[in-house]
């Protein structure tokens, strides 16, 4: 079962070959593979450490591989950065958004960076969508956590993207928020984009993804087709190689 | 352009609002000026020469604290990433940062050079517009590199002593050109001795500038 490839058969929505990120000594990631087909959903899990974030750095144009390539969109990461970025939207635990900011300021801000066309149509119709139209003139430091993440899936789907990049986005929600945002998230899913979610929540992701996969010191360690009996069975793969990797 | 004027109306938005950045930098250059003319006394030998170095190293520590403030906002609201995830061309967010960020310096410069004037006994030099020209080159040239280099210490963890640790050495040769300029304009010397001057200020500003913009994709990259 375990495996350093994923592979499934449609086209690329993102691509990894052979990808490795070193700082000094130590290897963040080692030779990962991945292939997420256009409109499918991976589920990445791993430790601490494990090099889950420097993977979304690495994807998201942010931080520099040291070996192999990484294409989204059939764009390469390094090569064409803007248009890697035309194509992406990253959602993650902290929300980058300005504090000082009203929800709206931030979305008129980002859609302007963005170039969007007729942005007030297109923010209306976002701030509809996750719910926040009451509070479109409030700071978004004044906002809960929850209303904070709605935001950030707002600002992260200005520009439409067909690639989600998600990096712990459930962490600091509470029990109800979380259920809401997985709801948000479902729907996202459904519209055909293609997803990478990156979690320690073992469930919300099962319930999100084909597929699902687990990162240990910076190689993949494991990975399955998401089943709707199987997470039991990955959960103990997963605490077996968590007790392996001395977390 | 739409991405240089979004970010620099997005930072002096955020300054109208806290109202911090600029008055910290403002309280700060008023107590270097006045510590200054106390430790010199009421009327200093060359008071012009002393005045254009005092005025200068107010403008080099305000600038500095601007610098490390303004992209610390940057990194408090998280928003560098967001920036930076943008398909924004990095050439035009280094340059609207570096744009705000001589804005809120100018700002400062304006209620800082007519204090000095006062606390010197200096009367207003011949050739204020060529001393504002002065404060401009001299602007340019340290928030040019200042933006690259606080863009580069604010993603560690040494960010604080290391802006000035890098930026004091590099802004020599500028500061030691726009003391020169002031000083030569507050003894209301002939222009053509100034002008070497601000030729000099020109060529640093313009390398300064053309270096940073080529280094700052490099230098936010991980």
């Amino acid at each position: 079962m375990a495996t350093d490839t994923i592979h499934m058969s449609r086209s690329s929505g993102i691509r990894v070959d052979g990808l490795t990120k070193r700082y000094g000594s130590v290897n963040a990631l080692h030779g990962v593979d991945l292939d997420i087909p256009a409109g499918s959903c991976l589920a990445l899990y791993g430790p601490n450490g494990a090099g889950k974030s420097t993977l979304i750095g690495i994807l998201s144009t942010l931080v520099r591989p040291t070996q192999g390539t990484a294409r989204i969109a059939d764009f390469d990461v390094r090569r064409d950065g803007t248009e890697v970025r035309c194509r992406l939207g990253v959602i993650s635990h902290q929300p980058w958004v300005y504090d000082r900011l009203s929800v709206r300021d931030n979305l008129e801000f980002f859609s302007r960076l963005y170039g969007i066309n007729d942005p007030n149509s297109r923010i209306d119709a976002l701030l509809r969508e996750v719910e926040l139209e009451r509070w479109k003139d409030h700071e978004a430091g004044t906002l809960s956590r929850g209303m904070r993440q709605r935001l950030t899936i707002a600002r992260a789907l200005l520009h439409n993207p067909p690639v989600l990049l998600l990096d712990e986005p459930f962490t600091g929600l509470d029990r109800h928020s979380a259920k809401v945002f997985a709801k948000r998230l479902a729907a996202l899913r459904e519209e055909g984009r293609t997803i990478l979610l990156v979690t320690h929540h073992l469930e919300e992701g099962w319930t999100l993804a084909d597929r699902a996969a687990i990162l240990v010191r910076g190689r993949i360690a494991h990975s399955v087709d998401v089943t709707p009996n199987g997470i039991e069975d990955f959960a103990t793969v997963f605490d077996r190689l968590l007790e392996g990797n001395g977390a | 352009m739409r991405v240089f004027w979004a970010i620099l109306w997005k930072d002096v938005r955020q300054e109208w609002r806290r109202r911090e950045l600029v008055l910290v930098m403002a309280v700060f250059s008023v107590v270097v000026l006045v510590l200054f003319n106390f430790a010199l006394g009421l009327s200093p030998d060359r008071p012009a020469n002393v005045a254009a170095a005092v005025m200068w190293i107010a403008f080099t520590f305000a600038g500095t604290l601007g610098l490390n403030r303004s992209l610390a906002m940057e990194r408090d609201d998280q928003c560098l990433r967001a920036l930076l995830l943008s398909p924004a061309d990095r050439a035009w967010i280094y340059l609207a940062k570096a744009v705000g960020n001589m804005v809120f310096l100018l700002i400062v410069e304006i209620l800082v050079v007519p204090l000095t004037l006062i606390l010197f006994n200096l009367s207003v030099p011949l050739m204020p517009g060529w001393l504002a020209l002065t404060c401009i080159l001299g602007t340019i040239g340290f928030v040019g590199v200042g933006t690259l280099l606080a863009g580069m210490a604010t993603g560690t963890r040494m960010r604080d002593w290391l802006l000035p640790l890098l930026l004091f050495p590099i802004q020599v040769p500028v500061l030691i050109s726009a003391v020169q300029a002031t000083q030569l304009l507050l003894n209301s010397r002939p222009l053509d001795e100034i002008t070497l001057w601000l030729q000099l200020l020109v060529a640093f500003d313009l390398v300064f500038i053309a270096a940073s913009i080529l280094a700052f994709e490099y230098i936010v990259e991980e």
